[in-house]
């Protein structure tokens, strides 16, 4: 799906925050992106989305170099979910889902027939229908958060990106939202998301890829990586590797 | 400029429906014509109804003739226009940046052009007019890049965007203020036209101004829905495929001309720009489809009530209108800034 040749990235000329990456990353799987504070998993992923541009290297979407992409041809192909959301004043939730329609509307801005359904459909799959006309301030930050997705959703991508998405939710949106996760992922889905929980990642993501001090440090599935090695080299803690009693996955005590 | 609008977040939605907005639409451009229609018979020489009509519907002679159509009448477009493009610039601005502080006039864009066209009125006094326009809007250009050039050096927050403007607005003024010390002698046309009145303008402007104004206006229109995916955060509204720089650069780019040009026409009309598009979101919301034209619309008839008031509150002395604007504007500033919390 994406393939990532020796990738430097940086906010300025002579920072490096990713340094010399290359990396393939499978279609159809959820991949989480783990490593400590400050390794460049967000950068990472904002470069993965051509939020910023490489200072070297170069990404390939679907074989395409993204360079040579326009945004519109990369927002019909991937969406991107930021860590913080600004929620502007007044927009409703339904408004908000309709820009989610942005890449395909015509240059007035105006919806069509098929715009209006996917939206409709989108909002009823994220049980927020019955919001449509309330102003998003109005709502608790777990239904924001839901609205949000809806128009992730909208936008009708194969590749969606999240940015530590469950860092400010209760844990029952945190649950529901890495449930909602794996549901897309069965659709069809290609999911590339930021985790910081450990036990969050190695339960719910197909693939984890392991960064430090923007450097690639691991690939594999959970039992591949989430080892009490790789926690002590990467996170610098003591911890005790064991099975998760209601998923299996590896679950991570901390000593 | 990532600048989020945290100030006046206690409003929740505006006060007309969307649905209800095009009848309220209807409404204000009544209000307009009804003003426009007074604001032709007020002033130092009286008119009845009777005469007005009289002399739209018949033949045209004699000195009322003479104030209707070489005063009266390109004076109420005049005011018209001036308030509707400062406004359209402000609501652009305020698109842009997402800071409810911002407009032409406290981001220094008028003080630009302000200064810029008294250096030619006073260096150049025989100048063409349309030489006038052109200063003008060399002045807003360059106080405009001024402040992009500090706000990139400094990201600053909206309060201190705003503060900038009035920095750069202050040291601009004392630049005309400079000028209109070394030329005691053309000092009188320049004060005029600088405290921003709509005395003594005739037919000459109306054309340019209609047609820069109408432009301007479609192409904003065309931005007008991006504005709004703008509203979203320059972050979600790239990965919506906006492209977010091209975008901020027109609009902008858009503001400055037609704030500049009104400039140049009417002086620095202070406030228009800022208190229009307040006062348009507060009716219709925050939809730039509805309301830009709508800030255009309530700035327009802002103008022409101030100019009305000016020309008739000491008849058969005029004030600038631009004082009122002032009286007005000015207050509701210190009201914003004090309910802002961003500082």
């Amino acid at each position: 799906m994406l393939s990532v040749n020796e990738l430097q990235l940086g906010y300025h000329d002579g920072q490096r925050i990713i340094k010399n990456l290359s990396l393939e990353l499978p279609e159809n799987k959820v991949i989480g992106l783990i490593g400590p504070n400050g390794c460049g998993k967000s950068t990472l992923l904002k470069g993965l989305c051509r939020l910023i541009q490489p200072q070297s290297g170069s990404i390939l979407l679907r074989k395409q170099n993204m360079a040579q992409l326009n945004n519109r041809q990369i927002a019909r192909q991937i969406s991107v979910l930021p860590q913080v959301q600004t929620n502007p004043e007044g927009l409703s939730v339904r408004q908000l889902v309709e820009y989610g329609r942005t890449p395909y509307v015509s240059h007035w801005g105006k919806l069509n027939a098929t715009d209006n359904q996917i939206v409709d459909s989108v909002m009823d799959e994220m049980s927020i229908d019955c919001l449509a006309d309330t102003p998003l301030e109005a709502l608790s930050g777990g239904q924001q958060q839901r609205a949000w997705i809806a128009m992730i959703l909208a936008q009708d991508t194969d590749i969606i990106m999240l940015d530590e998405p469950t860092t400010y939710l209760d844990i029952s949106y945190q649950i529901e939202l890495m449930r909602l996760i794996r549901e897309l992922k069965d659709k069809g889905k290609s999911i590339i998301v930021v985790l910081h929980d450990l036990n969050q990642a190695a339960r719910y993501c197909d693939l984890l890829v392991v960064l430090k001090s923007g450097e690639l440090q691991m690939m594999g599935s959970p039992h591949e990586v989430m080892t009490e090695g790789m926690l002590a080299d990467i996170f610098d803690v003591q911890a005790k590797v064991i099975s998760d009693p209601v998923a299996g996955s590896p679950m991570c005590v901390y000593l | 400029m990532t600048i989020q609008n945290k100030a006046s977040s206690s409003r929740s939605n505006s006060l007309f429906a969307r649905k209800s907005a095009s009848r309220a639409v209807v409404l204000i451009i009544v209000l307009l014509l009804i003003l426009s229609v007074s604001s032709i018979f007020f002033g130092a020489s009286e008119l009845t109804l009777g005469q007005i009509w009289q002399h739209l519907y018949q033949g045209f002679s004699g000195e009322k003739d003479f104030i209707v159509w070489q005063h009266r009448l390109p004076r109420t477009l005049l005011s018209i226009l001036v308030g509707a493009s400062l406004a359209l610039s402000g609501s652009l601005v305020q698109g842009v940046i997402r800071n409810p502080l911002a407009s032409p006039d406290l981001m220094g864009i008028s003080a630009g052009a302000g200064f810029c066209a008294t250096l030619l009125l006073v260096m150049l006094p025989t100048a063409p007019t349309w030489w006038l326009s052109v200063a003008a809007l060399l002045g807003g250009l360059l106080a405009f890049c001024f402040i992009i050039l500090l706000a990139q050096i400094s990201q600053p927050t909206p309060a201190r965007l705003a503060l900038i403007g009035v920095a750069i607005s202050a040291f601009l003024a004392s630049g005309i203020n400079f000028l209109l010390v070394l030329y005691p002698v053309e000092i009188n046309t320049a004060m005029i036209w600088l405290t921003g009145s709509l005395w003594g303008r005739s037919w000459q402007h109306i054309p340019m101004l209609t047609i820069i104004f109408a432009v301007l206006m479609v192409i904003s229109m065309y931005l007008a829905w991006r504005l709004d995916v703008l509203g979203l955060g320059e972050e979600t509204a790239y990965h919506l495929g906006v492209s977010v720089k091209p975008l901020e650069f027109t609009t902008l780019l858009i503001a400055v001309v037609i704030a500049s040009l009104a400039v140049s026409v009417a002086g620095t009309v202070s406030f228009i720009g800022l208190l229009a598009p307040h006062i348009a979101r507060l009716l219709f919301g925050h939809q730039h489809r509805i309301l830009l034209p709508a800030s255009a619309l309530i700035g327009a008839i802002i103008l022409v009530t101030a100019d009305v008031l000016a020309r008739s509150l000491f008849a058969p002395i005029e004030l600038p209108a631009g004082v009122l604007t002032s009286v007005i504007g000015a207050p509701y500033f210190i009201f914003l800034l004090s309910r802002y919390k961003g500082w």
